[in-house]
């Protein structure tokens, strides 16, 4: 039994490399459904983007680069079609510099998007009118306190190199205050900086939507009401595609409901792997000593 | 020089920082815009000339370990090569051959960079976590203490529970250990992060006083 714990503590890493790839890879390939609740933390960031009118702009900050596409992306997206849907503008813009690629492709997927009936519902939308896309800018949290004094002086052009001060969106929402809510997605720190400098100095909810591991960090904000919010990892986003009902809009579920089951075959090797290391380790202690007494 | 080098940045610190300071407490509009207005435009400024310092670091080290043929050094070939194919493709107002647009915009050499060779290898730096996370699990998280093994169960709870298959797993009551992972988050983890979130803005505080008043010097380089 000793050797056994033996060989099973010092198990080569490529054969547990091997059994997450399989993890990984038979969910995408044939997934197993699993059903799931909305936690209220998703929900109660849905229901404020529902709660808002048509014409209501909101800010949308895509703080997230391509290395947590996976998780934070989906959330963008559906979001996209929630407020295109309901008529609500948002101002997108990013704080971060590899930030514009992920935004601007999102952004052009939903507005390219096409119905089963072949329709594209978005496609009269208009730059400028009913959305706009800033891009990036260096400052982060000079950024936020700029957009609070007035969105076309911080930002003279969007991405595309058209001057704001002329845009109708920025006639209705000059300023940060005269937008109803602030969604920030974010695979770095900036929702801690969002709260200070941008939606409290405004007096406007703010929503937050980011990876799983710095989810946790957030919940002092959701439980203290400064976060109306918090949409957590690949699961949180999932959660908000079933909400805004993706498999309805696409005809198929969105990527972060199709990654979760994956991620519950993941979570589950390496719990079961865990727990058998212990197992073992323990096996392994209770060991007697080959040596002599002293 | 030596008060280019000393005095000055100490007055500047002084100035700027209980300027903003008061700026807080004044409810007035003028002091709340014209202080905003001229900090936004300086942090702008400053965090552009840090990018740009941090460009001018990162290609002085790259150039200093090729020239000097250190371990490594082709990685560092690869690097700036990288670098400035992306930067020239970036800037350049010429379509590129095969590509339909200049610089930055959908369908230049740009973005085609961008989709095709940062986005999956940024997108695979952050998947081998899930390896080495599990790599990492099975070969050292072992109950070896009360802590360590109060902290082993409560992350298998928050694991298991944070993805559908912990809705399936049920504890009676009509609860199931989501519910368990749900107040895990919303209870003993939002209690310890507001105690490191206050902890940390104390912190600030204190150092920010000490700045302001000259008695912490580090960030002029050297000690204090």
């Amino acid at each position: 039994m000793h050797n056994l714990a033996k060989i099973i503590l010092n198990l080569d890493r490529r054969i547990i490399y091997s059994v997450v790839m399989l993890c990984v890879a038979i969910p995408l390939i044939r997934p197993f459904g699993l059903p799931f609740r909305v936690t209220p933390e998703v929900r109660d960031g849905y229901e404020l983007i529902e709660s808002l009118k048509e014409g209501d702009v909101i800010v949308i900050s895509c703080d997230y680069g391509p290395s947590a596409e996976a998780e934070t992306h989906p959330m963008y997206v559906a979001l996209l079609h929630q407020c295109f849907r309901k008529g609500i503008r948002p101002v997108i813009l990013t704080l971060i510099p590899d930030g514009p690629g992920l935004a601007n492709r999102g952004l052009e997927d939903v507005l390219a998007y096409q119905d089963a009936e072949g329709q594209k519902p978005y496609e009269h939308l208009e730059s400028g009118k009913d959305y706009v896309f800033l891009g990036f800018k260096t400052g982060g949290q000079a950024i936020m306190i700029g957009i609070g004094q007035g969105f076309t002086g911080t930002f003279p052009t969007d991405y595309n190199a058209q001057e704001t001060a002329a845009m109708p969106i920025f006639r209705d929402a000059p300023k940060l205050a005269d937008t109803k809510c602030v969604f920030d997605i974010a695979s770095v720190g900036y929702p801690d900086f969002w709260i200070p400098y941008g939606t409290e100095r405004a007096g406007i909810p703010f929503i937050v939507s980011c990876t799983a591991v710095s989810a946790p960090q957030y919940y002092p904000y959701y439980a203290a009401g400064q976060a109306t919010g918090l949409i957590g990892g690949m699961k949180g986003a999932a959660e908000y595609e079933s909400l805004v009902d993706m498999a309805a809009i696409t005809g198929s579920d969105g990527p972060a409901t199709k990654g979760l089951d994956a991620q519950s075959a993941v979570h589950v090797f390496i719990i079961l792997a865990i727990i058998i290391a212990n197992i073992f380790y323990i096996i392994d202690r209770r060991r007697p000593l080959s040596g002599g007494v002293a | 020089m030596m008060f280019l080098r000393k005095q000055l940045p100490i007055i500047l610190a002084f100035v700027i920082g209980l300027g903003l300071w008061l700026q807080a407490y004044i409810p007035h509009r003028t002091s709340s815009a014209g202080l905003t207005t001229f900090t936004q435009s300086w942090a702008v400024i400053l965090a552009g000339c840090a990018l740009l310092l941090g460009i001018l670091s990162a290609v002085h080290h790259h150039w200093t370990k090729i020239k000097l043929r250190r371990q490594g050094f082709a990685y560092s070939i690869i690097t700036l090569g990288a670098f400035v194919v992306t930067l020239v493709a970036g800037l350049s107002w010429w379509n590129w051959p095969g590509f339909g647009a200049a610089k930055m915009a959908d369908g230049s050499l740009f973005t085609w960079i961008f989709d095709n060779v940062f986005t999956p290898l940024a997108a695979t730096m952050f998947s081998l976590l899930a390896f080495f996370i599990a790599s990492a699990a099975f070969r050292a998280f072992r109950a070896r203490s009360f802590e360590a093994t109060a902290l082993l169960i409560a992350g298998c709870i928050v694991m298991l529970g944070r993805v559908p298959i912990g809705e399936l797993i049920p504890l009676g009551g009509g609860h199931d250990l989501s519910d368990v992972a749900g107040w895990i988050m919303n209870v003993p983890n939002a209690a310890a992060q507001r105690a490191i979130l206050v902890g940390v803005i104390l912190s600030q505080v204190a150092i920010s006083i000490r700045i302001i008043f000259g008695i912490e010097r580090t960030y002029m380089g050297g000690s204090d």
